[in-house]
């Protein structure tokens, strides 16, 4: 994986098998956001709640934005799987891509941090074996990868 | 007794001195400290979502990321709730509530 910008020009670089995980990952999100699984602990964070303290006004909340929020996270779902360089290569990023690349690689880091239980102390460091190791690799590399467009984008 | 022009009595209401009727008070969209949206990332989504400068955008993401919170709009009660849903598309942990 690589982000360049040079003469305002923004290119993202990805490997076959980084494409390929890539569209794994897009499979899992959509399911989970077709499914929203109650025992799974991507679902709430992906959908919070809109108030606090005011359960009644939540529920509401939830009840008029959540079918939207649902179609919106679908839909940008099948967008950057339409984007993706097929066995791997660069594509030219202009927006509105680029913002569509970081919102849906943040939907990907928010369900894989959730359920990976991603706390502010940033000292965990996964070990081979360990069950989690995989997961924790792919939420690293989705952090990069979304940190350099982001910076990328920014200029 | 017939109604009479006399002054009624004012309605017993409970205005403290300083403190604003419950309907004046504006409402505000909240964004919460979570660990997991980068903080580059979240500067960026305050510059396109509500067009702060990035100097703003950062002084409010530090205050979340610090502070555990910030305020980053006011206004009408509908108006938040329409910027914590797109705060929600961004993936953002907003609530709104009355100031």
């Amino acid at each position: 994986m690589r982000v360049t910008r040079r003469r305002g020009v923004l290119k993202l670089s990805l490997e076959p098998f980084e494409v390929e995980l890539l569209n794994t990952l897009l499979d899992e999100l959509d399911d989970v956001v077709t499914r929203l699984p109650a025992d799974d602990p991507a679902t709430g964070r992906l959908f919070p709640d809109g108030y606090r303290d005011d359960g009644q006004a939540a529920r509401e909340f939830r009840g008029l934005t959540q079918d939207t929020l649902r179609d919106t996270r679908l839909d940008r779902c099948g967008q950057l799987r339409a984007l993706l360089p097929a066995g791997g290569g660069a594509i030219v990023l202009a927006e509105p891509d680029s913002t569509l690349w970081i919102t849906v690689l943040n939907d990907l880091r928010l369900a894989i941090g959730t359920r990976l239980g991603v706390s502010e102390d940033e000292s965990h460091v996964p070990v081979a074996g360990e069950t989690e190791a995989a997961s924790w690799a792919v939420y690293q590399w989705l952090s990069v990868l979304q940190d350099s467009l982001v910076h990328a984008i920014m200029g | 007794m017939a109604d009479t022009l006399a002054p009624q009595r004012e309605a017993d209401v409970d205005v403290e001195p300083g403190v604003r009727p419950q309907a004046d008070r504006p409402w505000v969209t909240i964004v919460w400290n979570d660990p997991i949206n980068l903080m580059s990332y979240v500067t960026h989504v305050f510059m396109q979502v509500f067009g702060y400068p990035k100097s703003k955008a950062e002084k409010l993401m530090l205050d979340v990321h610090q502070k555990g919170r910030a305020t980053v709009s006011s206004g009408a009660r509908e108006r938040m709730e329409l910027d914590v849903q797109i705060l929600h598309g961004y993936g953002l942990w907003a609530t709104l509530q009355q100031d």
